[in-house]
């Protein structure tokens, strides 16, 4: 119904002089409450605030803070208008005089003051709703983004440490223990090759202990060629010996001969092996050489062998080291962020808080409508309309709280911005942390 | 073997809060919405410790703890109720339901964590 029809109807007086009796009308609310629209623009403001910040990933606690104190301010408003015992002074003196007021005689009234509030109040709980629901879907998503970081973190860390530690725990797969083994490999190679070398350096001290047994034979082959001398020697003089006996010299000067002719082949033998000698002995001399310039490689490829394995371990060392460093950097970091977001997502429970807060005053604004429709519902059965009385309204909303702050704003014990604030930082008011074991 | 603990909440972000912090410390993380739905997830499972919200949608989490220890195979699983309620009437109510833990929110990790250690056998 609209507020101005019919001047027999009579205007809800939500604010008046007398509480006792339902004086008609009271256009002096509308200036009243026009000074409260300011609130409702607020409000309305900060919902729009709210949901573009909300749209932009922008700082939805600002938004959403406009609404609360937007709806706050309106709902102050609501209970001053409900006050039968506040009259300015203003008002007194106009009731007193008598006079009409310009508000009365446009015709205001009741169910239309109940038309208004059934067509605004809604709107602003829609929005309330709205604002809860984008701000729950927003501190979700973003809950769910940290909570997919740092699961991603864990696993970072956990490929990190894998990949450095010791291979006892995890197949050997790990960094260090792959070095460990790589050295130990390499070191047993380097073994082989000097082993190798040393062998062949025995080797080569036998052959040369043969250069010995050369001498030897060169004596020897000197000894046969002094005695196959004398032995020629001593036949000439049993062949002159025996050509001065004559005929009976003659037999032995046959004797003397072939023992000469012995003589000449043992030493041409002599001078044979002498010869041979000499071939052993030079192929020996060779082998020798060949032998030491051998091992004097071998050895030399061993010493850069090992000094390009000790230099590739040092630069694999240097490396893992420096791997090492940085897993344990990005570990510590990792660890630090994952602390950090996991800090920032408990601050986000303030959230759920003001998603309660914000239901409350919801059902706030339905248990306000209802009053509205029972006073309309008293007036048409042609009762005394009774002022609204805030203490019962109150005592029902206060059922509904949950939160030590909302009951101290209710008991006006805690100023409302410090009671925000206490929800958001936890822990000054409401007993919040605190744990109870039963 | 990691025990497993079941969110019963109807915040999202109160329960991403929670099994961020749970599965950070070791444990496997169940979620619930609500006490009803929560009671459809106990079935099948090995549940060592719950932790629910009071006022919630359906099931409320005082029915709900009521609920499970009418379960024979939860009946002495511990239960945490986690709640913006600080009253005593309520904490009362809780501890007459079956509860083990009251904890208000905002919780502290910390607390949170030391409580779970606490009720949760090894």
């Amino acid at each position: 119904m609209n507020s101005r029809q019919g001047s027999n109807v009579t205007r809800p007086c939500l604010y008046r002089s007398n509480p006792n009796v339902f004086e008609g009308g009271c256009g002096r609310e509308m200036t009243r409450v026009s000074a409260y629209y300011p609130f409702g623009i607020g409000l309305l403001a900060g919902t729009v605030v709210f949901a573009l910040a909300a749209g932009r990933g922008g700082v939805v606690g600002v938004g959403l803070a406009f609404v609360v104190i937007g709806a706050a301010a309106t709902w102050h408003a609501v209970r001053q208008l409900s006050r039968p015992d506040q009259a300015r002074p203003e008002d007194d003196r106009r009731a007193a005089s008598g006079l009409p007021d310009d508000e009365h005689q446009s015709g205001a009234d009741l169910p239309g003051w109940q038309h208004f509030w059934h067509q605004v109040m809604p709107v602003w709980a829609g929005h309330l709703k709205s604002s809860r629901s984008q701000s729950e879907a927003a501190i979700g998503s973003l809950t769910q983004r940290f909570s997919g970081i740092v699961a991603n973190l864990d696993r970072s860390v956990a490929a990190s440490t894998s990949a450095e530690a010791a291979g006892s725990g995890n197949g050997g797969k790990g960094l260090i223990e792959v070095f460990a083994r790589s050295e130990r490999d390499l070191g047993q190679v380097v073994a082989s090759l000097t082993s190798s070398v040393n062998s062949k350096a025995a080797m080569l001290q036998k052959i040369q202990g043969l250069n010995r047994f050369i001498r030897e034979l060169h004596t020897m082959v000197a000894d046969v060629a002094r005695i196959s001398d004398q032995t020629r020697l001593l036949s000439l003089n049993a062949t002159i010996e025996a050509s001065r006996a004559g005929e009976l010299g003659r037999g032995f000067s046959v004797v003397a001969g072939e023992v000469r002719k012995l003589a000449n082949l043992s030493g041409e033998i002599g001078g044979r092996i002498d010869g041979n000698v000499a071939v052993i002995n030079q192929a020996i001399v060779e082998a020798c050489k060949a032998a030491e310039q051998s091992v004097r490689e071998e050895n030399q490829t061993v010493a850069t062998s090992e000094a390009t394995i000790a230099g590739v371990l040092a630069s694999f060392r240097e490396a893992t080291d420096a791997l090492v460093e940085s897993a344990a950097v990005l570990r510590n970091s990792s660890g630090g962020i994952k602390a950090e977001i996991s800090e920032a997502m408990v601050q986000l429970q303030f959230q759920d808080r003001v998603s309660q807060i914000v239901s409350h005053l919801e059902q706030s604004f339905d248990r306000f409508l209802s009053s509205i429709d029972e006073q309309e519902a008293e007036r048409q059965r042609g009762s005394g309309v009774a002022p609204m009385d805030p203490a019962p309204f109150l005592a029902e909303l206060r059922k509904t709280y949950t939160m030590n702050e909302e009951r101290s704003l209710l008991n006006g014990s805690a100023e409302p911005s410090k009671s925000a604030g206490a929800s958001a930082g936890a822990a000054a008011s409401g007993g919040s942390g605190d744990v109870t074991f039963f | 073997m990691a025990k497993t603990i079941l969110t019963v909440d109807d915040s999202l972000s109160v329960r991403q809060v929670l099994g961020t912090l749970l599965k950070s410390a070791g444990y496997d993380v169940l979620e619930a919405c609500d006490g009803q739905d929560a009671l459809s997830k106990l079935k099948g499972q090995k549940i060592h410790l719950i932790i629910s919200d009071v006022n919630m949608p359906k099931l409320d989490g005082i029915g709900f703890v009521k609920a499970v220890k009418q379960l024979p195979t939860y009946k002495f699983t511990p239960i945490i109720m986690l709640t913006t309620e600080s009253e005593e009437q309520k904490k009362k109510e809780g501890q007459a339901a079956g509860a083990k833990a009251w904890v208000v929110k905002p919780f502290k990790p910390d607390q949170m964590l030391g409580a779970i250690e606490k009720l949760v056998l090894p």
